[in-house]
């Protein structure tokens, strides 16, 4: 199963400060959860999800990709679920400020993603063909 | 009489999903209540290895189960729209909730 949601917003703040609040384990922790990140690709760091809505736990993350000031990508695994997403971030500037865009979107390993919400009649086929 | 779709102790929802074979006849049964011939007929596999499907995904609660006559019929439990939906309007809430935050650390910081 797959989902995918993608939200954004303009701070009324430059670039350079938005992404130092997403790279600077201090920031992260202030607004997202405490942590033990460091902005180096490939790096895996943890997060404490405590019982918030996000779950209980621990989270498993890894940056995946760094391409500062303006984009990052995140290995996001829930210590007590299998599968995993992929969190990315996007900066742009903007008249007034900078534009954060976050996609926050979960693939199964080794799956066919298969949107829920709609009939897919030619994924079918091709699954069975797979079969076949 | 529909049987209730229990989920059973146990039985993680999203390992019984990780199958694709298995998403995909949710998918169908989503559409339509089937029988496990129809749901069968669908794909090129036995209808031993169908009903081993189907008996997974109603372990897990996520497609009810009846008996008409010689025929079993399945259709989509509320429990696979509800876990669908769980994870996306999870993930929105909380990313919201975290820009906002994010929003009054960057306005308190010089």
């Amino acid at each position: 199963m797959s989902f995918r949601i993608e939200t954004e917003r303009v701070f009324p703040h430059p670039a350079e400060k938005v992404w130092q609040a997403l790279t600077d384990p201090y920031a992260l922790a202030a607004w997202l959860m405490p942590n033990d990140f460091a902005p180096e690709a490939g790096r895996p760091f943890q997060m404490d999800c405590g019982d918030g809505e996000e779950g209980h736990g621990t989270l498993r993350c890894r940056v995946l990709e760094l391409e500062p000031p303006h984009r990052m990508v995140w290995e996001w695994k829930l210590d007590d679920q299998p599968g995993r997403s992929t969190v990315e971030f996007l900066l742009a500037g903007v008249e007034g400020g900078t534009r954060l865009t976050i996609r926050h979107g979960g693939d199964w390993p080794e799956s066919i993603a298969l949107d829920f919400e709609n009939g897919w009649p030619e994924k079918l086929d091709h699954l069975a063909d797979q079969l076949a | 009489m529909w049987g209730k779709a229990e989920r059973s102790k146990g039985v993680d929802v999203f390992q019984a999903i990780s199958d694709p074979n298995r998403r995909a006849i949710l998918d169908l049964l989503r559409q339509k209540t089937l029988s496990v011939q129809e749901v069968g007929a669908n794909f090129d596999v036995t209808v031993g290895a169908v009903s081993q499907h189907l008996g997974a995904l109603h372990d897990a609660g996520l497609v009810t189960r009846r008996k008409e006559g010689r025929y079993r019929y399945y259709g989509i439990g509320p429990g696979a729209l509800r876990d669908v939906h769980d994870w996306t309007g999870r993930y929105s809430r909380f990313w919201e909730d975290r820009l906002d935050r994010l929003g009054a650390y960057l306005d308190d910081t010089p």
